[in-house]
């Protein structure tokens, strides 16, 4: 008898001394705990994963927001005050302030005399 | 196929209690051969629940009924060649801590407390583990299910999804590593390996491949 007729021998005595074993009672309640388990664990980490996902787009989009230059005349580079002093048009000012655009009569600008 | 089709459908489905069919139908065979693959009988359910487990989160995934059994010994053999990776590791850690002469003590103190019987079958499982330890752990779990589990070259192409001369490439390269172990064997391993052969006990049947 050659080695590999031994080997075949000894593969096949291999099975025969380890048959199908009759599973234990506790058998397939067990799978459906460590499927309950893991169903929770992946719940758990998929939450876990959309919330950082969500946290992200948040920093991104406000990220984007602050470094995005506005163009002109959309963004308040002025205080309200200083977009009136910059207007050089008295009528607009006047209209704006509501007060009369001619100085009324009588009323002469107090000139201080100096000495 | 232990099943149906119509039943695999019913569990792609979400059908628990077709779930539940499939795992009654299949258990006994899978903890067979999960316990001829790792050859450590106090995991085998762990690691066949594992199985079960991985086939319940992938069942959705199988396209034909038809390749259900092919699917489920690519699972099992996925979940087998994990736990011996794993296991790999740890033995390696734990007779690392051992000195040559605690592991002999250690095996002895073991074998005393068996039977003639559960001896021999000991010894038999030893010397196969010893020769499949030869080779690489994917090759172990190959010709396992060739010479072991008797699959066919048809049967194991589906389930390594690999063309079937690759397969026989790989086989006859690992079932060569272990003729050499084997040649090389000395001691009591020899006397049990010419014993198996000379006095026909546990003989193969000549029909086999």
């Amino acid at each position: 008898m050659d080695s590999e007729q031994k080997l075949d021998k000894l593969f096949y005595a291999f099975r025969s001394v380890n048959p199908d074993p009759v599973p234990s009672a506790g058998f397939t309640p067990g799978i459906w705990n460590k499927i309950e388990a893991r169903r929770r664990q992946s719940f758990v980490v998929s939450w876990t994963r959309n919330l950082v996902a969500a946290s992200a787009s948040l920093c991104l989009v406000f990220g984007l927001f602050l470094i995005t230059p506005f163009p002109n005349g959309s963004y308040p580079l002025a205080t309200y005050l200083d977009s009136l002093d910059d207007m050089h048009d008295l009528e607009v000012v006047a209209e704006l302030l509501k007060m009369p655009s001619q100085p009324v009569d009588g009323l002469q600008p107090v000139l201080v005399e100096e000495e | 196929m232990l099943v149906d089709f119509e039943l695999v459908k019913s569990a792609q489905k979400g059908d628990e209690s077709a779930y539940n069919q499939l795992i009654q139908a299949y258990r006994k065979r899978i903890l067979g051969t999960i316990g001829r693959l790792i050859g450590k009988p106090e995991d085998v359910e762990d690691v066949a629940q594992e199985v079960f487990v991985r086939l319940y989160f992938s069942l959705d995934q199988l396209r034909e009924p038809e390749m259900f059994e092919p699917w489920l010994h690519r699972l099992t053999v996925n979940s087998a060649y994990d736990y011996l990776r794993k296991q790999r590791r740890r033995t390696e850690s734990r007779m690392s801590d051992l000195s040559e002469q605690q592991v002999v003590m250690a095996d002895a103190v073991a074998s005393t407390n068996q039977s003639i019987e559960q001896d021999r079958r000991a010894q038999v499982r030893e010397l196969v583990n010893s020769l499949l330890s030869e080779v690489s752990d994917e090759d172990r779990i190959l010709l396992t299910l060739k010479e072991v589990e008797g699959l066919s070259l048809k049967e194991l192409e589906k389930v390594y999804k690999v063309n079937e001369n690759a397969l026989k490439v790989r086989l006859f390269r690992a079932r060569q590593r272990v003729l050499k172990a084997f040649g090389r064997l000395s001691g009591d391993k020899a006397v049990l390996a010419e014993s198996l052969s000379a006095t026909g006990q546990l003989s193969k049947d000549s029909d086999t491949e």
